[in-house]
């Protein structure tokens, strides 16, 4: 038997199908983000291969290149060294 | 999924308060959006670059040796040089390093030559120099291969770029340029017998402070020693003050995050007047509880999520990362950045709780506090009253 009462022929449902609309959006937005980050994460890293640590070792440098050349701490080699030899005559030739 | 169903009527109810306030809502998400992504991008680019820096100084050499005299730096004579460190028990393949810095097209650039004999073929790729040319990094030069580079440092020297390195490596390549040792010691002024300084690796990284004195000691001329762990700390040191700086612009963000939570609790203090409404209609406390959490949810949520997905993006795919390094560190431009991208997982999950759950707590906290009072009183808080 059917239990359902009859609808009155001018019942209108509360217009819901936007707020459905926003709530499969707003999930759909979450998973996708949370699948994009995922999947790179699974992914293998883009510098597999080493290019970067394979130059650094071939052709012996002293630090990677986030820093202008010239910088102290891009070269730490030209840190001044401590002892000022300019006021040592005859230093230079000691061992 | 039973479960699922039973809630999916509050959660449109949830949604269609947000639509009627859509205005409101899209504010919040924004602001919770922005927070997330300031926050997250300066955290995971200070630990990404200081994983990758810390990786890639492990393939430096650990010592470095450089001759001094009373004006500074001087060259240093190979063959004696290689013979004073030989002597040396601990030191693993001295290397002599030819290397300056000059002046290129677009600023400074790394001069670099090899002394050590290379094999004739390629090389990673790329085949290398010969007299008259070089091979460059992608920031030296936009002109395209085939092109003349003039470099100037002790003297001048023109060379024809013939090659670039690879994108991959744009960390440590973006401003180099390597040519033969005869046209590295033109540029630079070394004599054929002389060297930059000297490269030095152990074979116990743990003696690098106490090797520095038997090298001083073997060399008949003052010398300046170099070790990777001193360059590792000054690195720290400044990635700390520059932590704190970065500190700064975040502060601006837990602030907004501070108005975020204050304008959740002001509006929930507006609403009793409709909640007596829905009070007096049957509505339980728990229901009202559950309807604005819904929506706290429903907001937030996407809003962090979207937040982190786009600070992930920007700190570790290659075109945004290099904006993101130019932005922090204040260093030069580079288009293949490449981070590491251990420990983001956690970082990210850290701001999400950090953003989102103080959101959701004042939300649950100030709902339940106002829905707890009488019906009448809530009624009572009405405009119309």
């Amino acid at each position: 038997m059917n239990h359902r009462p009859a609808r009155p022929s001018h019942w209108q449902p509360a217009p819901c199908n936007g707020a459905r609309y926003l709530l499969i959006t707003l999930c759909g937005a979450t998973l996708l983000a949370l699948s994009a980050v995922t999947a790179d994460q699974l992914l293998p890293a883009r510098d597999a291969k080493g290019a970067a640590r394979f130059w650094i070792q071939r052709l012996t440098l002293s630090a990677p290149a986030l820093l202008s050349a010239g910088d102290p701490m891009r070269h730490h080699e030209l840190a001044h060294p401590g002892v000022d030899t300019r006021f040592c005559a005859g230093l230079e030739g000691t061992p | 999924m039973m479960r699922l169903r039973r809630h999916l009527p509050l959660a449109i109810w949830a949604a269609r308060d947000i639509q009627r306030r859509w205005g409101r809502a899209t504010l919040l998400f924004a602001c919770l959006a922005g927070i997330a992504f300031t926050t997250a991008a300066i955290l995971l680019f200070s630990q990404a670059l200081e994983t990758t820096w810390g990786r890639l100084m492990q393939a430096t050499p650990n010592l470095v040796i450089r001759r001094i005299d009373a004006g500074g730096w001087a060259p240093l004579p190979i063959d004696e040089a290689l013979a004073c460190a030989g002597t040396v028990p601990g030191v693993l393949d001295p290397t002599p390093r030819i290397w300056g810095v000059a002046a290129g097209p677009q600023g400074p650039v790394t001069v670099v030559a090899s002394a050590a004999a290379l094999p004739k073929d390629r090389l990673g790729g790329i085949k290398p120099p010969s007299p008259g040319r070089a091979v460059v990094g992608q920031g030296v030069s936009r002109s395209p291969p085939g092109s003349r580079l003039e470099l100037n440092a002790r003297d001048g020297l023109s060379v024809e770029v013939v090659d670039t390195f690879p994108a991959a490596s744009g960390l440590v390549t973006h401003d180099l340029v390597w040519v033969t040792p005869d046209d590295a010691r033109q540029l630079l002024g070394l004599a054929p017998s002389q060297a930059s300084d000297l490269a030095v690796y152990l074979f116990r990284e743990d003696s690098e402070q106490a090797i520095q004195a038997d090298l001083v000691a073997a060399f008949p001329w003052p010398v300046h020693i170099a070790n990777r762990n001193t360059s590792l700390q000054r690195y720290h040191a400044r990635a700390n003050r520059s932590g704190g700086l970065a500190l700064l612009i975040g502060l601006p963000a837990l602030l907004g995050l501070l108005l975020v939570i204050t304008a959740a609790t002001v509006d929930t203090m507006g609403r009793q007047a409709h909640w007596g409404l829905l009070l007096s209609m049957g509505w339980t406390t728990a229901d009202l509880v559950r309807l604005q959490v819904s929506q706290a949810v429903m907001v937030g949520l996407p809003a962090v999520t979207l937040g982190l997905a786009l600070a992930y993006t920007a700190v570790f795919c290659p075109p945004a990362s290099g904006i993101i390094a130019l932005w922090i560190t204040g260093g030069p431009h580079i288009p293949t950045l490449i981070l590491e991208r251990s420990g983001a997982v956690l970082i990210m999950l850290q701001i999400a709780v950090l953003v989102g759950l103080p959101y959701l707590a004042a939300v649950f906290l100030a709902t339940l506090r106002a829905a707890d009072s009488s019906r009448r009183s809530l009624l009572q808080a009405a405009p119309w009253n």
